[in-house]
């Protein structure tokens, strides 16, 4: 029983992470175009996707796409979840699955009605639509993992602060707000990535002066085969898993995405 | 010294329908320890918040130091309060929540850290400065609340069964502590519990609460011995109570028939006639030998022990009579009853309390 479990396990991790390194070795073929296993190693299309002007500057969007979202849907999500934890709202049930939709509804049905309705009222800036776009389906985790900071607050801590002295800013400031910070930043780096990666709604709403790195991306394997797609994708890997080291490291990932 | 620190004005306070307090009024000297004594639900956790202000009252006024309180915003109250759950800042060392209170006060860091260290001494938590609250015990973090309530030097101390969640032993030691510290203090500090032992223990007077009213407040011994109505001769632990009927009164000594049984009583209090209740502690109650040396022979009743129960330093007997069951204490080094043995009852007159129905 104990070897079979083992070997379970070791063909789901297999099974995991098995695309990510067939990338991330094709990413230093020889050759020129994308194949795996690789005739020889190199590190020039590293070089030569970072030098690249189209990579350089959807990176640059995509960056700055995702750290205006972050910053825009965190303290919405904090807002949120104080009104649904502490407040005694009616319909708070409904607020909160309404919260969470965008995590169930494809994004590209939320990327085609944000363009429809981008379109009827006028939008006047590309970057307006996206990040609304970017927030909406960023919310979700970010209220997610607040929301389950706050419920560890016991509310006497906030009560024991207004009797020794705190008005309700200050009470806020000093007792909730730190008590959040896990959930806070846990749910930043997922805001960060999931809008960084986003495609399908990106896809919709991005335009010639918005294009982000995967779009790019896309576009260039269109035409082009060669392993710098893959030696960008190994390095959004290395972001992303630069983040999950960050995650565990200030808040302990495990206790953040706990319920 | 008995100059008045907190005056409660006919406080009402309803939830929906619920009345929850009632027209309370109290006085509370400075530097008495007052608990507010009571059942869950009989309004002496609500009566608390109402001073610290974390509930209105619907009617009537709270006093602080001469100066009327009911509509001042709860962080400018200045009181200090214990909550059961510590309720510390789980974020913050046990310095930086002992120090909150100064902070908001706008102090300096230099004294604040001598009034921290002050309020640690005070509760012998000293070398616990760095510790978070999750690294501490559980009497640990109940002394670390009692530190931070204490050092912003409060007008008052609230203390909402603080001690609720600890066990037995260490109750009694942070029981005795806290008397000693608000007495060395002088600080005017109220307690709610439900526990009469506690309430017993610590206060200089007991406001025993049910209904929303306070049914009685006096002195641990005035409320112990001579509760004023059946309510609190029941929580202050009368285990015996008879109806019974008045046949006469003279000289403060009460005649009645309970079943059959004539009763002497000495009333003190009130005139009581008709219908009453008599009351009698299972530890005042002797078994006589029947010889007639008993001190006060006036009452006395045979009855048949039907279970006898050892509690270590006593034996608690039911002794069936044709009154009803009797509770009775036996000390533990006299030979125990056996079950099923003939004996006779007597207690003094001054043991029967009446209480009017």
């Amino acid at each position: 029983m104990k070897t079979l479990n083992a070997i379970v396990i070791v063909l789901l991790c297999t099974f995991i992470l098995a695309p990510t390194v067939v990338i991330a070795l094709t990413s230093f073929g020889a050759g020129e175009i994308l194949e795996f296993p690789p005739r020889g190693w190199t590190l020039r299309w590293y070089g030569y996707a970072i030098a690249k002007p189209e990579f350089q500057q959807a990176a640059w969007n995509s960056l700055w796409i995702a750290v205006v979202t972050m910053l825009i849907s965190a303290p919405l999500a904090v807002l949120a979840s104080m009104s649904l934890v502490r407040g005694r709202i009616p319909g708070r049930e409904l607020i909160q699955t309404i919260l969470l939709a965008p995590l169930v509804v494809p994004s590209i049905v939320i990327g085609l009605s944000i363009l429809l309705a981008s379109a009827r009222f006028d939008l006047p800036l590309v970057e307006a639509r996206l990040l609304i776009a970017h927030v909406l389906i960023t919310l979700p985790y970010l209220v997610r993992t607040v929301t389950s900071s706050l419920v560890r607050l016991d509310p006497v801590a906030e009560e024991a602060a207004r009797v020794l002295g705190a008005d309700s800013f200050r009470t806020f400031w000093f007792v909730t707000l730190p008590a959040l910070r896990p959930g806070i930043i846990a749910g930043m780096i997922f805001a960060f990535i999931i809008s960084f990666d986003n495609v399908s709604i990106s896809l919709f709403l991005a335009s010639a002066k918005t294009n982000t790195l995967p779009l790019s991306l896309m576009s260039y394997i269109e035409y082009n085969l060669d392993p710098s797609v893959a030696a960008v994708s190994t390095l959004l890997i290395l972001m992303a898993l630069a983040a999950a080291i960050a995650l565990e490291r200030l808040a302990g990932l495990r206790r953040t995405l706990g319920g | 010294m008995s100059m008045t620190k907190l005056t409660c004005n006919s406080l009402t306070k309803s939830y929906a329908n619920n009345r929850v307090l009632n027209d309370v009024s109290a006085d509370i000297a400075k530097g008495e320890l007052v608990t507010l004594l009571g059942p869950s639900g009989c309004g002496k956790t609500t009566l608390l918040r109402a001073i610290a202000g974390l509930s209105m009252a619907d009617t009537g006024s709270i006093l602080l130091d001469g100066a009327d309180i009911t509509h001042t915003p709860i962080h400018r109250r200045n009181i200090g309060m214990v909550f059961q759950s510590h309720a510390l800042f789980p974020h913050m060392s046990v310095t930086d929540n002992v120090a909150f209170g100064l902070r908001m006060q706008g102090i300096q860091v230099d004294e604040r850290r001598n009034r921290v260290g002050d309020a640690l001494a005070l509760v012998r938590l000293n070398g616990f400065e760095n510790r978070m609250p999750h690294e501490l015990s559980g009497g640990q973090q109940q002394r670390v609340a009692i530190a931070r309530a204490i050092a912003i030097n409060p007008s008052v101390l609230l203390l909402d069964e603080p001690f609720g969640a600890l066990d037995r032993k260490l109750r009694e030691t942070l029981q005795v502590e806290l008397r000693q510290l608000t007495k060395n203090l002088s600080m005017t500090a109220i307690f709610v519990t439900h526990d009469q032992e506690e309430a017993l223990v610590l206060s200089d007077r007991i406001a025993v609460m049910n209904g929303g009213v306070i049914q009685q407040i006096g002195s641990p011994a005035e409320v112990f011995e001579r509760p004023a109505n059946q309510f609190v001769a029941d929580f202050m632990g009368f285990e015996n109570m008879f109806p019974a009927t008045v046949v006469s009164q003279s000289n403060g000594t009460v005649r009645l028939t309970s079943r059959g049984l004539q009763v002497e009583a000495i009333n003190d209090c009130n005139a009581v006639s008709g219908e009453v209740k008599i009351g009698l502690r299972s530890e005042r109650i002797k078994f006589s030998d029947g010889s007639g040396t008993d001190a006060d022979g006036a009452n006395r009743l045979p009855g048949r022990v039907t279970t006898a129960s050892y509690r270590g330093d006593r034996w608690v007997y039911a002794v069936d009579t044709s009154v009803g069951v009797f509770s009775v204490k036996g000390s533990a080094d006299a030979k125990a009853k056996c079950v099923g043995q003939p004996v006779l009852l007597s207690w003094e007159r001054a043991a029967v309390r009446v209480f009017g129905s």
